[in-house]
């Protein structure tokens, strides 16, 4: 089955899942108890203001005419409005969305700048000390917090040490943002040849990225070691072997062609969390993504935010997902696409 | 592809090169292997007996504090000093095993069991099942793991069982995934061929010949999984939400203990956390030695 | 402060932008040297600042902001205390828009003579109109600040009367004990531009309040220059106002996590750092370069009982719980000595509040009497919500769980968050939770008005007592330093506390937390700052 088509057919089949998970989050946030208008009104409020405010907010109407405002919402491009920020609730996702994609996308170069060749060194070799703490990091990695992985970098390289920049933000924050043309600091200062505003950025994004990289990175070398080490023990591996091929290329050549696989789908899956699932690291350091926008939102009963955040890193994950899944083939051609 | 009928000269390579010490110290390499899986079931074994007998190995009442010793650091009565309610942390980490194991042990059962389950349907069959299942897992994996458990905590009666198979759903497609990726490779290669030219039927051929060789990334992706369910639950404690107060458990007990570590009381945080490495390598070292043994 | 870039002039960002609020751009300042900007305040914030209509309450934070860029009529005026730090006096209200008023024998009349010349940052007049048109607007909208409103006399827009361009009469429908105080708060009493408002209606917004969500024309000493979302908002001097400060420019950064806000704060990359942890406050007291000043505030914190069910309907065991609860460990490990015991229904530190009807104290021999007069079901255990996030209402939870527990009286607590608790507060379906409360107005007839009358929305206990809530309603009215007001509020307080109507935990202190050389920080009883009194030396 050639790549379009397969792509075709994946492509289509996005619309199906994102109204699934649409719908989904819809339902359940309806059904979490607690009650908007109150939030919103605080504590000097009375029962008609709380009845009429009801009203004006569309939660007096029953779920299914609620439902039903909501997809053709959506189908007009229109995710409703977050009564916390007052702001059309796509507007305040696009504005945080560069952020999040920035600190996502960094986060994962590094990961597997430092996991992939952790987890090779750890399977190829046995003794050294790159293989040995390769196979530490991968065992340690995944089992440390990253809100306290953040708090104790914070304290101590900026906190103690005075390297890192305060985490107030994105930038130093008597510095002018550069003019917005993708929203990302970084290209946006690059593009407009602003070295100042480059220089800033990037630090107050190190901390963050470095926690973040951290937990990533380790499972991802945790499963290139599992798989490098499945596939190195393979009978066309020894095959090779045995024909005199070079072991840096049996490696690199073939081993890890094959034993990528499961990492690709693991990379796939944690872009989906970087992405959206980063709110803890967005709080420490202070970083207005779209994640923390949410949970924000969640814990306030304002739910429209949620739904559309749940949508857009729908979009997101299924877009990176089917490059994964395209990888696939790249990978192995034995697979087969059913 | 090789055919099968290469018999694998393992113990007997020419001089490999440096840095394939797999071949050369293949028995070498057998003992390590075997000496790091040891020391896993016996760190795995020793949490088990900690959670067992915790009452009697913790000095104090893991839910009852002196408030006039609060936040007290580490001295000879408290080993691992004491919490923002003046609890001893030791006690509590002791105790908190007790949570911990079992979030870790129900989180796995839970979303191995079912994600195995629909992998397996879903890549041996194939065609229209697959694509049905996939989409459904795609839609649950694409929710960020934080704002379904957030939901589920808020709807759903917040009960330690609610929590577990709130952060467990986030598992399932993982190994929905990885099994029917395994399943592609597994099922056209010759055994699985040769199983089916045989007249095995299909449900066999699935767990008895396809699933023990798609299990090595299974049992890496549970042990990682299961620290990643103590830290999620850990998250939702920093966000204020999630395990009840005065519940032991390790994640909670991190999140509790963060906000100090910038006033300087570090041992709050970090004991639990120390707890949490060790289980974990615990289990990943059994995990690893496990599947080591299932390759052959 | 950072020096690793160099600073430049703030301009218009595309991003999230305010228009139409700037008058010209020769106003800028230009940071031109650091020794220039000496006057920028930074300020590290908890959350984003929401919504612009001052109309709701959206917590200090945003009330923060409210207070610069929306001027009021009056304002409670500053005096010092014993160590020369400043808090409201609230005998003396100052005139801020009006520079004199009259009120009337029988106090349902108040004239409010403006200033003349005053403007909005538009240019233009901010006159009796202006003032009238604004008042009509938060009525209109039915939040809280129409409530606040409506607690304090003026129901409806058609009371209030313009005399002239410069006076305006208000005619109360009820004299009310705290006389102008509530003109001074940013709910009901923010001045805003309701004819440039409703210039921006449209047909999906028929009311302009959507676009007053995100922009607005200022009326107080700041104006918006630059606010983008999720992350920080600055602010530079209002050109057309009448109270001047010496502050060039605000910075408010958005840092939400209440570590990181402390350190950024003990470094010196802030210099004012908003809602600073409890626990952290005896630690910063001892930082050098830090300065907290902690004042008493009306904030309390009552734990509450339903009246609808046995047992807790019954004396015996409301007075079991009342010496069951442990005050003192309370006020150390969970307020961390910042808080008073608190000893009535109403709040502390404000005028009205008597402390003689509470005899409880932490005593569990006589708590263990009260209780044996009680019949207790078996397996009786209560499930008690609890705020996510809300270190007082956890802490307290938990510490009050071991207490009980040594009486035998099972609590299972549930976290849930703040929306949940409250809404089922609201529907009177909690058996037992702590809740708090201040009372933007310093007055116990106004917070006997929110939460003990038989309508008020936050009694959630269900607590009906006829005499005690006509007692209430009627001191309400009265002038604050009549004997009869006295004596009704303390006849209420006395069958109020009696019956341990409420079981009284601690008042909180409010805790300015900033550098060394920020000066001028006055407190004000709604515990929301006011930064454009701050300096720098």
């Amino acid at each position: 089955m050639g790549f379009s088509s397969h792509a075709a057919r994946r492509l289509m089949l996005i619309v199906p899942t994102l109204l699934g998970g649409s719908s989904l989050i819809f339902v359940l946030t309806m059904l979490i108890p607690g009650d908007p208008a109150l939030m919103r009104l605080g504590n000097f409020a009375t029962a008609e203001q709380l009845q009429s405010l009801r009203q004006e907010m569309g939660l007096t109407k029953p779920p299914y005419e609620r439902y039903v405002i909501y997809l053709s919402g959506l189908l007009r491009g229109d995710m409703g409005r977050s009564w916390r920020t007052g702001n059309l609730v796509l507007e305040d996702l696009l504005a945080r969305l560069p952020m999040s994609l920035e600190l996502g996308f960094c986060s994962m170069l590094l990961a597997i700048a430092v996991g992939i060749p952790a987890g090779v060194q750890g399977a190829a070799h046995n003794d050294g000390l790159v293989a040995y703490g390769g196979k530490v990091y991968g065992i340690l990695g995944v089992a440390m917090p990253i809100f306290w992985g953040g708090l104790v970098l914070v304290y101590v390289f900026y906190f103690k040490l005075g390297i890192a920049p305060p985490p107030t933000g994105r930038i130093d924050m008597l510095v002018v943002p550069p003019r917005h043309i993708t929203g990302s600091y970084l290209l946006d200062s690059l593009l407009t040849g602003d070295l100042d505003v480059l220089v800033s950025s990037a630090a107050h994004l190190v901390l963050p990225v470095i926690t973040l990289a951290f937990v990533t990175g380790a499972s991802i070398a945790r499963m290139t070691y599992t798989s490098m080490r499945k596939v190195l023990a393979s009978q066309f591996i020894l095959v090779g072997h045995a024909y005199g091929v070079s072991p840096r290329a049996i490696i690199y050549k073939f081993a890890l062609k094959n034993a990528l696989m499961p990492v690709v789908t693991l990379i796939g899956l944690q872009v989906g969390f970087l992405i959206g699932g980063v709110v803890l690291v967005e709080m420490v350091f202070s970083l207005p993504g779209i994640g923390r926008y949410a949970v924000e939102s969640l814990l306030v009963n304002d739910f429209a935010p949620v739904q559309g955040f749940v949508l857009l890193v729908l979009v997101v994950y299924l877009l990176v997902n089917l490059v994964v899944d395209l990888l696939y083939s790249v990978l192995n051609p034995q697979v087969r696409h059913g | 592809m090789a055919t099968a009928q290469i018999s694998i000269p393992v113990l007997r390579s020419p001089a490999p090169p440096t840095g394939f010490a797999k071949q050369q110290a293949t028995v070498r390499r057998a003992s390590a292997g075997q000496r790091l899986f040891r020391l896993g079931v016996c760190i795995t074994l020793c949490w088990l007996g900690v959670a067992l007998f915790a009452p009697w190995i913790a000095p104090y009442n893991p839910l009852q504090g002196d408030p006039t010793l609060a936040k007290g650091g580490i001295a000879l009565a408290h080993l691992c000093g004491l919490d923002k309610y003046g609890r001893d942390i030791f006690s509590r980490v002791v105790h908190g095993s007790r949570y911990d194991l079992f979030i870790a042990v129900t989180v796995v059962a839970f979303s191995l069991v079912v994600g195995t389950l629909l992998g397996s349907i879903s890549g041996f069959l194939g065609g229209k099942m697959d694509n049905l299942i996939m989409r459904v897992m795609d839609m649950v994996l694409a929710f960020p793991s934080f704002v379904l458990a957030l939901v589920c905590v808020a709807v759903f009666p917040p009960t330690l069982m609610t929590l577990v198979i709130a952060l467990s759903i986030r598992f399932v497609p993982m190994y929905a995934r990885l099994i029917r990726g395994e399943m592609f490779v597994e099922k056209v290669k010759e055994y699985a061929v040769a199983a089916r030219a045989l007249g095995s039927s299909q449900g066999r051929l699935v767990f008895r010949h396809l699933l023990p060789n798609s299990l090595t990334p299974l049992i890496t992706q549970s042990t990682t999984n299961i620290s990643w369910a103590i830290l999620n639950a850990a998250g939702l404690s920093y966000l204020g939400v999630g395990l009840q107060p005065p519940t032991p458990e390790w994640g909670v007990m991190i999140s509790e203990g963060s906000p100090f570590i910038v006033s300087g009381q570090w041992w709050m945080s970090f004991f639990p956390g120390a707890a949490l490495i060790l289980l974990t390598t615990g289990f990943t070292l059994l995990g690893d030695g496990l599947s080591a043994r299932t390759e052959r | 402060m950072s020096t690793a870039v160099t600073r430049r002039q703030f301009a218009f960002q595309t991003l999230g932008v305010i228009g139409g609020t700037m008058v010209a751009g020769d106003i800028l300042p230009l940071l031109a040297e650091a020794a220039k900007h000496k006057q920028v305040l930074r300020v590290a914030v908890d959350r984003d600042f929401e919504t612009l209509r001052p109309d709701f309450s959206a917590g200090y934070t945003n009330n923060m902001l409210k207070r610069l860029i929306y001027t009021t009529p009056v304002l409670w005026a500053a005096k010092p205390r014993a160590d020369g730090t400043l808090t409201y006096d609230p005998d003396t209200i100052e005139g801020r828009l009006v520079i004199a008023y009259k009120v009337s024998e029988d106090r349902q009349t108040i004239e409010f003579t403006l200033r003349s010349n005053a403007k909005f940052a538009n240019g233009d007049p901010m006159d009796a109109p202006a003032l009238k048109d604004s008042y009509a607007m938060h009525i209109a909208n039915r939040g809280p600040g129409a409530s606040q409103l409506k607690v304090s006399g003026l129901p409806s827009a058609d009371r209030i009367t313009v005399l002239d361009a410069v006076t305006l009469r208000l005619s109360l429908d009820r004299p009310v004990a705290w006389g102008l105080s509530n003109h001074g708060l940013h709910n009901g009493g923010s001045v805003v531009h309701a004819k440039e408002i409703l210039k921006h209606a449209t047909p999906d917004d028929p009311t302009g309040l959507k676009w007053l969500e995100t922009r607005t024309v200022e009326s107080g000493p700041f104006i918006i220059e630059n606010w983008q979302k999720g992350a920080m908002m600055s602010l530079v001097p209002n050109p057309h106002s009448f109270e001047p400060s010496q502050l060039e420019r605000i910075i408010l950064q958005i840092v939400p996590d209440p570590s990181t806000r402390r350190i950024v704060l003990e470094r010196g990359d802030v210099d004012f750092a908003m809602q600073i942890s409890t626990k952290d406050i005896p630690d910063l007291t001892r930082v050098s370069g830090v300065k907290v000043t902690s004042y008493p505030s009306a904030r309390g914190w009552w734990l509450g009982m339903t009246w609808n069910k046995a047992p807790f309907n019954n004396i015996h065991f409301r007075r079991a719980m009342a010496w069951a609860i442990p005050y003192e460990t309370l006020l150390q490990v969970v307020a961390h000595g910042m808080a008073q015991r608190l000893r009535s229904c109403v709040s502390k530190n404000i005028s009205g509040y008597m402390e003689e009807f509470w005899p409880y104290e932490t005593n569990l021999e006589k708590a263990r009497e009260e209780l044996a007069q009680v019949q207790i079901p078996d397996g009786f255990a209560v499930t008690v919500p609890v705020s996510a996030g809300d270190a007082f209402d956890e802490e307290s939870m938990v510490l009050i769980k071991e207490s009980l527990a040594l009486l035998g009286i099972k609590l299972t607590l549930q976290k849930m968050s703040i929306g949940q608790k409250r809404s089922l507060l609201v529907k009177k379906q909690v058996d037992m939770a702590i809740y708090d409360f201040r009372p933007f107005v310093p007055d116990v007839g106004y917070y006997i008005y929110w939460n003990w009358l038989p309508d008020s929305l936050n009694n959630y206990w269900g607590y009906a007592n006829a005499e005690a809530q006509a007692l209430g309603n009627e001191a309400i009215t009265m002038a604050v330093d009549a004997p009869e007001r006295h004596a009704r509020l303390r006849r209420f307080q006395e069958i109020i506390n009696g019956e341990v109507g409420t079981i009284p935990l601690f008042s909180e202190f409010d805790n300015a937390v900033m550098r060394a050389p920020v000066q001028g920080y006055v407190s004000y009883p709604d515990g929301v700052a006011f930064l454009a009194k701050l300096r720098l030396e």
